[in-house]
């Protein structure tokens, strides 16, 4: 029986000269888990808040959306939804966690929605009891809401939102903004509420690795159309057919799966070349592992073990031909692959003094509280791309902002190219030495305009307005942001922004860049965006330090990787090195290949490893 | 710790005013004292308890008494006993125990306003607003989210503007002019995720009509008990009050009507109304200690 | 109309009453008691008004954003004593989105803050005052909007004005009776701290009306808000 349906639906936004929808049809059975996913601006958030009608886009909108039988959105003979029934019918959880709480405390946040119903206060309290007992939230009850964490508030978001007992729960990218752990979490309790509760989910998303393996029907949406639906198995039969950006985004068993089953990916979109390999594999490949598309790590296992025993005459062989093609490259991950040879990059260390130097930095916020930082240190060398990675409150942030002199350490110190940076004279530091991309991007933007800012920016280290004019233009023409100059910081989207607060900090034309979690919320099209601009600014011969959560883009593009732990920086080690080295905290790539294939950090590496195996 | 956390807040809001405005306007040292009393014996108590008193605002409120004390003269001539004469003015002995009686009234009050922070959980602080002007106790309840939310944005913007070189020169005024930047960056941000929070609230139904409030609080029989004996109290303190019984004149000569049994009667009934949350606190002592034996 | 009958009300027949009413039965020596009377009363028409008309949720939050930041602002710049941005933030909100915020802005200011530095018997004057100055501002919203000569003297007003009105409490609250000399007395000795809030409020609205203003118009023309605010 289907919950919800879309039918033909277009939307135009006031001003735009294209559809943000195009006859979009689409509809969900009751008791189902769909997936709306593309890259970002592909229409997915337009679509789920034109169903949650309350909060519906302005724009001309044509098409109609039904709740089982009462007309959403259009002209129908059918009854409308009322405002009532949408609210209490359809809850919906957006991206950020923070913007979407309205109240004080826990247990008013929860029952807001109740009240908003009109219920009576015992009602309220019995429903409030319900779903904080479900979701195990007795013990912050009675929290202020601004002391949870970021993945508390998410829950609670969700709990508030299923408080109000909806059919249907519209989810867009709810786990953007959690460390892995916390989004891990959130989709335990989404599982719970699929086969407990039996609640229809939409969920919109960018990263398909996480929520494929639960997903009934995935549509693929791209410019505002839908290209393809169906499950992960008709997803990836359309991949075959079809290479998509998308596809990147698959868990990495199903992208080694569709590359080998004759189709096309895009492996190493950084890659000299940078344009698509295609690798064919001999048609007996597929039918060793049959026709189910493997979602999972142990999926991936599976696939490799068996193509390992089928396709080659023993799996040393692969190996042996697997470390060969990889040691052509030259990439540092080749060097990792010789199992315990820790070799950072042998160019940069011979290079003097290193370009940023935090040895032995101990921190605390305050002179009660523990250290955050208890003796960490690290270098970073001109050219050289460092990943800090890290779990949640580990003090990754604190060691950047230690690093970039906003914090001071109470002991050990921090050296820009061997000078300390507390002797630094006022108003030189941020200006051709450092800077420091925040996490929130927003966070460096005053202005009412992008081009306001930056040439702000730019006026401060150029000698008149015309050069800085120019700096500014031949800066954004590169990060490819020209476009969006005459545009409101808050009106572009999140990878475009993030580009345009990267030009801003790089306006002083620092040797050391910072990044806090630059990967966070950005599609994989924007993720391959970035890295082709920071190899650009490492082969100008900056240095580069970014802190992240993100394991399978430090594989790919890090020079060096280190694990801050305890306060401080342990095992150091070039990315194959380090990833080989840990079990747990790898690439998804790395704990499939694990035992079977050596050497492996990337999709690519198996498939590459994989291909020289294949007769 | 808060004594009264399961009373009612209108009993603790009764409390207050029937402490506060009498004392405030009545002008009598029969009502400051046992206030000051009150209150004192009430927050050493707690202080004791938890272990934490402050000699720095011991200090604080000795100060301000002698300050108040020592400048009412200055400012009144209104007595007729002089003590000194300064610059031709005189330096009353009515207008120094004027001032000592302000003082000790002034602290009387902060200090019952420090009784109401504890007294009253902070949830229930807005409570009656809920049931008065539930549109304004929203409000409110949303500021209190927004304050605590924006004092940690501030950091964070404040960080990544001095890393682009906001905060470079060291003086006051760019201080302050960066500091001024920071704000209107965080206006920007602020403003923004009001229009998001706005979404959140009408995608959960708020501006349906018929809008409930959710009330935490239920008034029960000892609310009730409580209460009463508060307004019974006051009633005394009132026709006391009203009939002059403690009527006090500081100048030009320090007089008051003698007691008579009314007088009385009306000290003592303001005197217990004040000793109330240090009684429930002895209570609570002695129930635990007896509670704790048993075990 | 309604508010304006209604504040039309309140000043002309209210607080006449209370305060004749107040004098003839606490005598004189009740004057803190009739200034107290009127600062509560002066609040409630406008509360009243607010409470009983409609309002957006997200015109809700706005309101909710701007006091939080005319109160989070006092932890700015506490580094600097007595420079509040609250005066400030009041006014902007007042010349951009009207009186009835403005008031509400400024009166939530004062009863919030005062959670974090204190409560005391002063708070209703607070709210007075900076609703007070909220309101008036928000009457003469497009002449201030245009004249920054004449936004400058509104914050020496307003900062004059709120001094004043606290000079006024101390004096009753100090007092046996209501004296001018020792009115005269407090505002003198006061003169440092009424400067300062000038000063500070001149400072903080030459800095912060443009681009908060913009930011105000921004989401007013884009969202929709605040409609039925002339401008």
């Amino acid at each position: 029986m289907e919950l919800l349906s879309v039918e033909n639906v277009t939307f135009r936004y006031p001003k735009a000269s294209t559809d943000a929808l195009h006859d979009v049809s689409l509809s969900v059975s009751e008791g189902q888990w769909a997936v709306l996913c593309g890259l970002s601006g592909c229409g997915k958030s337009t679509l789920l808040r034109l169903i949650k009608r309350e909060i519906a886009p302005y724009g001309e909108a044509s098409g109609r959306i039904f709740l089982r039988d009462s007309a959403v959105r259009g002209e129908a003979d059918a009854p409308m939804l009322s405002d009532r029934e949408s609210a209490e019918c359809i809850g919906i959880v957006l991206q950020d966690p923070e913007s979407q709480i309205v109240t004080d405390t826990v247990w008013h946040e929860l029952a807001f929605g109740l009240e908003n119903l009109g219920l009576p206060s015992d009602r309220i309290r019995r429903r409030v009891a319900e779903i904080a007992a479900f979701f195990g939230m007795e013990e912050w009850y009675r929290k202020k809401t601004y002391e949870l964490s970021g993945g508390q508030k998410q829950l609670l978001n969700l709990a508030s939102a299923l408080v109000m007992n909806p059919r249907l729960l519209l989810l867009d990218e709810p786990t953007a903004q959690l460390d892995p752990i916390a989004a891990a979490d959130f989709r335990n309790v989404l599982r719970r509420i699929r086969s407990e509760l039996g609640v229809t989910i939409l969920m919109a998303e960018h990263r398909l690795e996480d929520v494929l393996p639960d997903a009934d029907r995935i549509f693929l949406m791209d410019g505002g159309r839908i290209l393809a639906g169906g499950d992960a198995a008709a997803l990836t039969t359309f991949f075959t057919n079809n290479p998509h950006p998308m596809a990147q985004a698959l868990p990495a068993a199903t992208r080694v799966f569709l590359a080998l089953s004759g189709g096309s990916v895009f492996i190493g979109g950084t890659d000299s070349a940078g344009d698509t390999a295609r690798i064919n594999t001999a048609a007996g490949t597929s039918a060793a592992f049959g026709s189910t598309v493997p979602l999972t790590v142990s999926d991936g296992r599976q696939m490799l073990r068996t193509l390992a025993e089928h396709g080659t005459a023993s799996a040393s062989a692969g190996a042996t031909s697997a470390e060969a093609t990889a040691t052509e490259k030259e990439s540092a991950s080749a060097e990792g692959s010789a199992a315990d040879g820790p070799g950072p990059k042998s160019a940069a260390e011979t290079a003097g003094k290193p370009a940023l130097e935090v040895s032995g930095v101990r921190f605390r916020y305050d002179r009660l509280l523990p250290d955050v930082l208890s003796g960490a240190s690290l270098t970073l060398h001109a050219g050289e791309h460092y990943c800090l990675l890290g779990g949640n409150g580990s003090g990754k942030t604190t060691l950047l902002a230690l690093a970039a002199g906003i914090l001071s350490p109470y002991a050990g110190s921090v050296r820009l190219s061997g000078k300390k940076l507390s002797s630094f004279a006022p108003g030189t530091l941020y200006r051709g030495n450092l800077a420091l991309l925040p996490q929130q991007p927003r966070d460096v933007f005053t202005e009412k305009s992008i081009r306001e800012d930056l040439t702000a920016a730019f006026l401060r280290t150029a000698p008149d307005k015309a050069s800085a004019e120019a700096d500014m233009l031949a800066l954004c023409e590169r990060l490819r942001i020209a476009g969006i100059l005459d545009s409101h910081p808050y009106d572009v989207s999140g990878g475009e922004l993030q580009k345009a607060a990267l030009a801003k900090v790089l306006a002083s034309r620092p040797k050391v860049l910072l990044l806090d979690e630059p990967t966070k919320g950005i599609d994989v099209r924007g993720k391959d965006e970035l890295a082709d601009i920071l190899d650009g600014l490492l082969a100008d011969g900056a240095a580069i330090l970014s802190v992240t959560h993100d394991a399978e883009w430090a594989a790919a593009h890090a020079d060096r990787c280190g694990l801050l732990f305890d306060g401080e920086v342990i095992s150091e080690d070039a990315p194959g090195g380090f990833f080989d080295g840990n079990a747990f905290y790898t690439t998804a790539a790395n704990r499939m290949a694990r035992g079977i294939l050596p050497g492996i950090l990337t999709v690519d590496d198996i498939v590459r490893a994989l291909a020289e195996v294949a007769p | 710790m808060t004594i009264f956390h399961n009373r009612h807040p209108l009993v603790l809001l009764a409390l207050l005013l029937c402490v506060l405005l009498p004392v405030m306007f009545a002008q009598s040292p029969m009502l400051t004292a046992p206030a000051l009393l009150g209150a004192v014996l009430f927050l050493a108590a707690l202080g004791i308890r938890s272990r934490s008193v402050s000699l720095r605002s011991i200090f604080g409120y000795a100060l301000l008494w002698f300050l108040v004390t020592a400048i009412n003269p200055l400012f009144s001539t209104g007595g007729a006993t002089p003590l000194l004469f300064i610059s031709g003015r005189p330096y009353t002995k009515e207008a120094l125990l004027y001032g000592a009686h302000l003082g000790a009234l002034l602290i009387a009050v902060l200090l019952w306003f420090r009784c109401e922070r504890t007294l009253v959980p902070e949830e229930n602080r807005f409570f009656l607003f809920g049931r008065l002007a539930p549109k304004l106790a929203l409000l409110i309840s949303t500021v209190l989210r927004f304050v605590p939310l924006l004092r940690r944005r501030a950091v964070q913007v404040r960080a990544a503007q001095t890393a682009v070189g906001v905060y470079d020169d060291p003086d006051w005024l760019h201080r302050t002019k960066s500091q001024m930047t920071t704000m209107s960056a965080l206006t920007t941000w602020s403003l923004e995720h009001a229009i998001d929070t706005g979404a959140a609230m009408k995608a959960r139904g708020y501006g349906l009509s018929g809008r409930t409030t959710y009330r935490t609080c239920r008034f029960g029989t000892a609310d009730a008990a409580i209460l009463s004996i508060i307004l019974a109290l006051t009633a005394v303190t009132v026709l006391t009050l009203a009939r002059g019984g403690l009527h006090f004149d500081w100048y030009p000569y320090i007089t008051a009507t003698t007691p008579d049994r009314l007088a009385v009667c009306g000290t003592i009934a303001y005197a217990v109304l004040c000793l109330i949350p240090f009684l429930s606190f002895l209570k609570e002592e002695i129930r635990w200690s007896f509670y704790r034996s048993k075990m | 109309m309604n508010r304006r009958k209604l504040t039309l009300v309140l000043f002309f027949l209210l607080i006449p009453l209370i305060v004749t009413g107040g004098a003839l039965l606490f005598r004189e020596k009740y004057y803190a008691w009739i200034s107290l009377c009127v600062a509560v009363l002066t609040c409630l028409p406008i509360w009243y008004d607010f409470e009983r008309r409609e309002t957006g949720s997200a015109e809700l939050m706005v309101l909710s954003v701007m006091t939080s930041l005319s109160v989070a602002g006092r932890f700015l710049f506490a580094w600097l004593p007595g420079f509040k941005p609250v005066t400030a933030i009041t006014v902007i909100t007042a010349m951009w989105l009207g009186a009835e915020p403005g008031f509400i802005v400024g009166s939530l200011s004062a009863l919030l803050s005062n959670f974090y530095f204190g409560q005391g018997p002063w708070t209703p004057f607070q709210m007075f005052s900076w609703g007070l100055i909220g309101g008036v501002a928000g009457l003469i919203a497009k002449p201030l909007r245009r004249h920054k000569v004449l936004l400058c003297l509104y914050g020496v007003f307003a900062g004059v004005f709120f001094s004043l009105i606290m000079d006024l409490w101390s004096t009753f609250w100090m007092g046996d009776g209501f004296s001018i000399p020792r009115y005269l007395a407090l505002a003198a000795a006061a003169l440092p701290t009424t400067i300062e809030y000038a000063v500070s409020n001149v400072i903080f609205l030459l800095a912060l009306a443009g681009p908060i203003g913009d930011k105000l118009e921004r989401i007013r023309t884009r969202y929709g808000l605040f409609r039925e605010q002339p401008m």
